[in-house]
């Protein structure tokens, strides 16, 4: 059906969100979370670690919603933050994709 | 979980917390009324709170993600507590020590030789400030290391891995 707001349908068809996806593994812990989101998507503090509660729980998060290269540049970032210093055992990043 | 001593124990402390509802067993928060809940952990020593949370992530009825989802405003209040509360046991940030250098505690001397091992920490030694790389580098070879600017940290890092492949 065609959207009676030409503008709208515009917007719709030139931007669609996408979205940069967290998952959850053992080798990192809430700090690493809450810092790498701090600092990889500019997240306040209380809203990463609700993203870090989140993949804890659910194994998986939504970081980002926006274009997809920002939202893969985002991604990118979180696989090239490195590992969790705080353990010893952690040697890669977290996971992380991007979905529409 | 937790053993059936460590458990008894918790149960008194519970109802010692407890205003309204006997809790016999562990198993008995899983049906507290979310509000009750509430109010029990914002009692709870902030010590045992990971605990209690790790026990309510294990409920059937998904008793933590309600807690963390709760946009009752009567409750608004309770669940902004749990949360700021929560998060402060969780996270060690804080902990640390006046001109704590991360370098010098996640990276230490004797972890050097494992080369593997400190390869995989160039993103996080390249996320540190000059004035953080420098005390190490000087920590662990001396004086007479190079003047780097501010933004380089990759220079510093090349530098680190060069003397520590020439060992």
């Amino acid at each position: 059906m065609e959207n009676a707001n030409p503008e709208l349908d515009i917007k719709t068809k030139t931007s669609p969100v996408f979205k940069t996806v967290l998952y959850n593994d053992e080798t990192h812990t809430y700090d690493y979370v809450v810092e790498m989101l701090t600092h990889v998507c500019k997240l306040s503090k209380e809203n990463a670690f609700r993203c870090a509660v989140e993949v804890d729980t659910s194994g998986r998060t939504i970081v980002h919603y926006g274009a997809l290269e920002d939202c893969k540049h985002i991604a990118q970032q979180i696989l090239s933050y490195g590992p969790d210093h705080r353990l010893p055992h952690s040697l890669k990043s977290m996971e992380a994709d991007v979905e529409n | 979980m937790i053993d059936e001593k460590t458990a008894a124990q918790l149960v008194d402390y519970l109802n010692q917390l407890s205003a309204d509802s006997e809790i016999k067993s562990l198993d008995d928060i899983y049906y507290l009324p979310t509000r009750e809940l509430l109010l029990i952990l914002q009692k709870v020593d902030k010590n045992l709170l990971p605990l209690l949370v790790q026990i309510l992530k294990a409920s059937p009825f998904n008793q933590f993600e309600k807690l963390m989802g709760d946009h009752d405003p009567d409750n608004k209040t309770l669940v902004d507590d749990f949360f700021n509360r929560y998060m402060s046991a969780t996270l060690t940030e804080g902990w640390q020590p006046k001109n704590f250098n991360p370098l010098l505690f996640y990276l230490p001397e004797e972890s050097l030789s494992d080369l593997a091992f400190v390869q995989s920490r160039q993103a996080f030694f390249e996320r540190q400030t000059m004035y953080t790389i420098r005390e190490y580098l000087e920590s662990l070879f001396g004086e007479g290391i190079p003047q780097f600017k501010e933004e380089d940290q990759n220079k510093a890092w090349n530098f680190f891995w060069k003397k520590l492949i020439n060992l």
